[in-house]
């Protein structure tokens, strides 16, 4: 069954992130007025981070909802060009652990480690191409996927902004090649209505290529969860290539 | 960040009238989306700002308040933070390297500048022989004959104006005993007026606001009115020369028994009654932004003379919408 990206929500953080304000109870709460066939509940990790079984016994022990699916996540950035993921070493990932890891560029995920907006800046101003830069990206995001066994691409290109670059400067085959891997890891892309990306040609073209796109409000409170207005705009191109 | 995308703010303290008042300076501005942040989730600046731009942060003095704190802002990819709180200025501005490495620009003095504003016995002796600064001793280091009664007796890093108070003679001044952290000051008997003050990225003062405050309540200047006066214009320049300012600080003078401008104390940060001086012409938290972003601020901006009445004002919300 295809559910609509406007009946999901799979990037919802709680209060196991320092500055969210809304409780897994009332993010799901929020859900079930908003409606949603399927959240996802997030929260931020880093290497470092010991609360995971916390919170997946907080989500485990919430009451069943009819129609709506929940399932959890743990946000984590790409940390190099590598695609190596700031996760805690013990994370489980699958049964008896969280069902996916979120991929986020949070920062430039550079070959000697991640790199701030300045240095990406001065990097682009020195010399690199924003081809080359756009490939490191995509190539890192990719190898990221296959690193996170199940993974979900977070506010995929919302980094963009930041280092003065734009979705319209990837090449047809940047998208290809997070289409293939995708698919092939069976990663899910979310459309997020925060940082609004990624734009409409990337959601089509992955669309077109068979990835499972889910909605995403990246809400920290619950008063946010299943709202959206961009990312309808989007389901309803997607609907339009689904029709096809 | 190119041009076309707008300028992440995030504005810490959103509770407070400083932090208010910054928040709807920057709400003027096309080009800025605005974020707030507060420890308390009855802040009424939280919810000036967009539904999904309000977060709770841990207190300024909280043992992972700064790590918490950089983690937001690059989650949330601030460009620009401004704190408002006077516990959390320091601490932050001991890691502007790592706002930095996340992209985030701290709008705030230099740590040095905040370090020699927060201790008023460093402060004296920076502006003593620069610009009139009343005599200040640590507490028993001088000897009581030395001075004129009365004098003021404060601590050396205090704020709120607590444990300020007359010392009528050397005898009552001696029984106080000594204590480094307490400061014997000259009194100041005259006026007092507080000059809002931006510095640009060299130093150079770009505007210089005195404001008299005509009712304090509370601690809170609820009446007041911008004062076009050009000694007061010109000490607060000194002051800022002299502590190397970069950005806003709120200069406080105070007359001497000969009627001259002299130094009180500097609070290093947006004052709560910042709405005047923008009022009065000169948008400091706007101007401030672009000194954080880089960018080429006037050379001199002018203001008028403006009084102002102070009163507190409602925002109503959904019972809903209140962040649990
Ligand atoms: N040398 C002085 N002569 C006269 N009055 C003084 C002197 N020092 C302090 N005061 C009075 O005490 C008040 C508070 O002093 P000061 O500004 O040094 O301390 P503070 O605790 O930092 O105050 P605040 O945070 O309220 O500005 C001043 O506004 C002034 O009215
Ligand atoms: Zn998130
Ligand atoms: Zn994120």
């Amino acid at each position: 069954m295809i559910v609509d990206l406007v009946d999901t929500d799979h990037h919802v953080h709680s209060t196991w992130s320092d500055d969210a304000v809304s409780t897994p109870a009332e993010n799901l709460a929020a859900a079930q007025r908003a409606g949603l066939a399927s959240i996802r509940m997030v929260d931020h990790v880093r290497v470092g981070t010991t609360y995971v079984p916390e919170f997946l016994a907080e989500v485990a022990a919430l009451p069943r909802v009819d129609g709506l699916e929940v399932l959890t996540g743990v946000e984590a950035k790409i940390l190099d060009a590598s695609g190596r993921l700031d996760v805690p070493a013990d994370l489980v990932v699958g049964p008896g652990g969280v069902d996916r890891v979120l991929i986020a560029d949070h920062q430039f995920p550079g070959p000697d480690g991640s790199w701030s907006p300045r240095r990406t800046l001065e990097e682009l101003a020195a010399g690199l191409s924003a081809q080359d830069a756009m490939s490191m990206l995509v190539q890192a995001t990719c190898s990221a996927m296959e690193r996170a066994g199940r993974g979900q691409l977070a506010h995929l290109f919302s980094l963009l902004p930041k280092i003065g670059l734009h979705e319209s400067e990837l090449l047809d085959e940047h998208l290809t090649a997070i289409a293939d891997t995708a698919v092939r890891t069976g990663t899910t892309v979310e459309v997020n209505e925060k940082w609004r990306c990624p734009g409409p040609r990337a959601v089509l073209a992955l669309a077109a290529a068979g990835v499972d796109l889910v909605g995403s409000t990246d809400s920290h409170e619950a008063s946010t969860v299943g709202s959206y207005s961009w990312v309808a705009e989007a389901a309803s191109a997607r609907r339009l290539v689904g029709a096809r | 960040m190119s041009d076309s995308s707008p300028t992440r703010v995030l504005v810490t303290g959103a509770g407070g009238p400083a932090g208010i008042a910054v928040l709807r300076s920057l709400a003027r501005r096309h080009d800025v989306v605005l974020l707030a942040a507060d420890m308390d989730r009855y802040a009424s600046g939280l919810y000036l700002v967009d539904e999904g731009a309000r977060f709770l942060v841990e207190p300024g003095l909280s043992e992972t308040f700064v790590d918490s704190l950089v983690e937001l802002c690059e989650r949330e990819r601030v460009d620009v933070l401004f704190s408002t709180v006077d516990v959390e200025l320091p601490r932050i501005a001991a890691e502007r390297k790592r706002l930095d490495e996340v992209g985030t620009a701290l709008a705030a003095p230099s740590l040095e500048t905040l370090e020699v504003c927060l201790d008023k016995y460093a402060l004296a002796q920076r502006c003593d022989g620069v610009l009139p600064t009343p005599r200040t001793e640590l507490l028993g280091a001088s000897d009581p004959d030395s001075w004129d009664y009365p004098v003021i007796v404060k601590p050396r890093r205090g704020a709120g104006s607590r444990g300020v108070h007359l010392v009528a003679d050397a005898d009552a001044l001696r029984a106080l005993g000594e204590d480094e952290d307490t400061l014997v000051q000259a009194n100041l008997p005259g006026d007092e007026y507080s000059v809002d003050t931006l510095a640009d990225a060299d130093g150079h003062v770009v505007a210089a606001v005195p404001r008299s405050r005509l009712r304090v309540d509370s601690g809170v200047s609820v009446a007041g009115a911008t004062v076009a006066d050009e000694e007061l214009e010109a000490t607060a320049r000194k002051v800022a020369e002299a502590i190397g300012l970069v950005g806003v600080a709120n200069v406080q003078l105070r007359r001497d028994a000969e009627g001259r401008a002299a130094l009180l104390e500097v609070n290093p940060r947006f004052p709560g009654a910042m709405p005047l001086t923008v009022a009065a012409g000169v948008d400091m938290p706007s101007l401030a932004l672009d000194l954080a972003l880089g960018r080429e601020l006037p050379d001199r901006v002018p203001f008028r003379e403006l009084a102002v009445v102070r009163f507190l004002e409602d925002v109503f919300l959904a019972p809903s919408e209140v962040l649990a």
